[in-house]
């Protein structure tokens, strides 16, 4: 079992573009900020030179309203976003944990022919192809057991009419047990170990 | 998926990195931009006209380091979220690939602080009732080999019509009952 993930980039496609919407997020609040900050200094400053004020000693007196002012609505707006993004991604997750969940129900209740399909990431198809190349696999496995089961179910019904009769029942008993090595043989593909 | 409190414990973080950048942002500003008007109004105009040209530069020199901070910070959580789903989703593949190749030992094992815990359950709980399915059926091969020859023994012995080989009979077709009840769960095509 793993404690510690060395690779923190598994999936580049979804990481980088979930990663890159909320870069250009903060980064476009970070320059409106920054642009507003500078246009209301200037203007403020330009106040201040046409209706000069005895209060006013500093230019802090003048600046630091403004960058108050301009902070506080821009940490808003940001935690507005960064709160909007986030739930964006749960609910994104959600939908893709919500189609893991049908099809592993499926599965657990023993539908092997059911196939994942997950809708709302193509960053994902990897996963989606392997889940169902085992599902796939599994059910032709799987089938062939049940043929082989019923062939062998059907084997012993016919040996005893025969050893009841006092037949030569070598003959049923030699395809039972071929039959019964072809199922071992099948049986066996589920004991490989990775 | 994450608990109420994992998402307000989250919210509460990003709230105090939001106010702690921008407090530190607000004081780096005033400490570099407050100057003293002077004492005539001459002297006032003087300091604004500097204060005008110069608080450009001010602001981009003095949050241009605060602001890359908080973009690196914005980044590095944004992939450690973004692992979260992405890193559980490797884990359910490559356990999906092994089981594919015929292993049904494999189980999915995530982190603390993972997302889709519960879909690695139903993953684990699948592969585990499929397992247990195929080592009954292996299990039951066996007996019903050994009986095979135990039943060829008795008919040697001109046991043929005798209890004996009506029990040998009797015990196979139950154990082929229990091949056929473990392997008829499953859907396949």
């Amino acid at each position: 079992m793993h404690t510690r993930r060395r690779n923190y980039l598994i999936n580049r496609r979804f990481q980088l573009r979930t990663t890159l919407a909320f870069v250009g997020v903060a980064l476009v609040c970070l320059a409106l900020s920054g642009a507003t900050m500078l246009h209301e200094i200037n203007e403020q400053i330009e106040l201040y030179i046409a209706t000069p004020s005895a209060e006013i000693s500093s230019t802090g007196d003048i600046i630091l309203p403004v960058v108050f002012r301009v902070s506080a609505v821009f940490s808003v707006s940001m935690l507005a976003i960064i709160a909007v993004m986030s739930i964006l991604y749960y609910w994104h997750a959600k939908k893709i944990a919500g189609e893991l969940d049908e099809s592993l129900d499926r599965f657990a209740g023993g539908d092997l022919n059911y196939r994942l399909q997950i809708k709302h990431s193509a960053a994902f198809r990897d996963m989606e192809d392997e889940f169902n190349l085992m599902l796939s696999l599994n059910s032709v496995r799987v089938s062939a057991l049940q043929r082989a089961a019923a062939d062998i179910s059907m084997l012993i019904q016919n040996l005893e009419p025969a050893v009841s009769e006092g037949r030569d029942a070598g003959r049923e008993l030699a395809m039972l047990r071929t039959r019964l090595a072809e199922f071992e043989e099948a049986v066996a593909v589920f004991s490989r170990r990775q | 998926m994450p608990d109420k409190k994992t998402f307000i414990s989250f919210g509460f973080r990003m709230f105090l990195y939001v106010l702690i950048g921008v407090l530190l942002s607000d004081l780096l500003f005033y400490h570099t931009t407050d100057h003293s008007l002077g004492r005539t109004y001459y002297e006032a105009l003087v300091v604004l006209e500097v204060a005008k040209q110069t608080s450009m530069l001010f602001i981009f020199s003095v949050s241009s380091f605060i602001y890359i901070a908080a973009l690196v910070l914005v980044f590095l959580a944004s992939i450690v979220m973004s692992h979260r789903i992405s890193g559980p989703m490797y884990r359910l593949m490559k356990c999906a690939s092994s089981v594919a190749h015929g292993d049904l030992t494999t189980r999915a094992v995530l982190r603390g602080g993972d997302h889709l815990v519960p879909q690695s359950d139903k993953f684990n709980g699948a592969v585990a009732s499929l397992h247990e399915s195929i080592a009954l059926c292996s299990s039951r091969v066996g007996e019903l080999k050994n009986k095979s020859y135990v039943l060829e023994g008795a008919i040697g012995a001109g046991e043929c019509s005798s209890d004996k080989a009506c029990e040998i009979i009797e015990e196979m077709k139950a154990a082929s009952g229990e091949i056929g009840e473990a392997l008829a769960r499953y859907k396949t095509t």
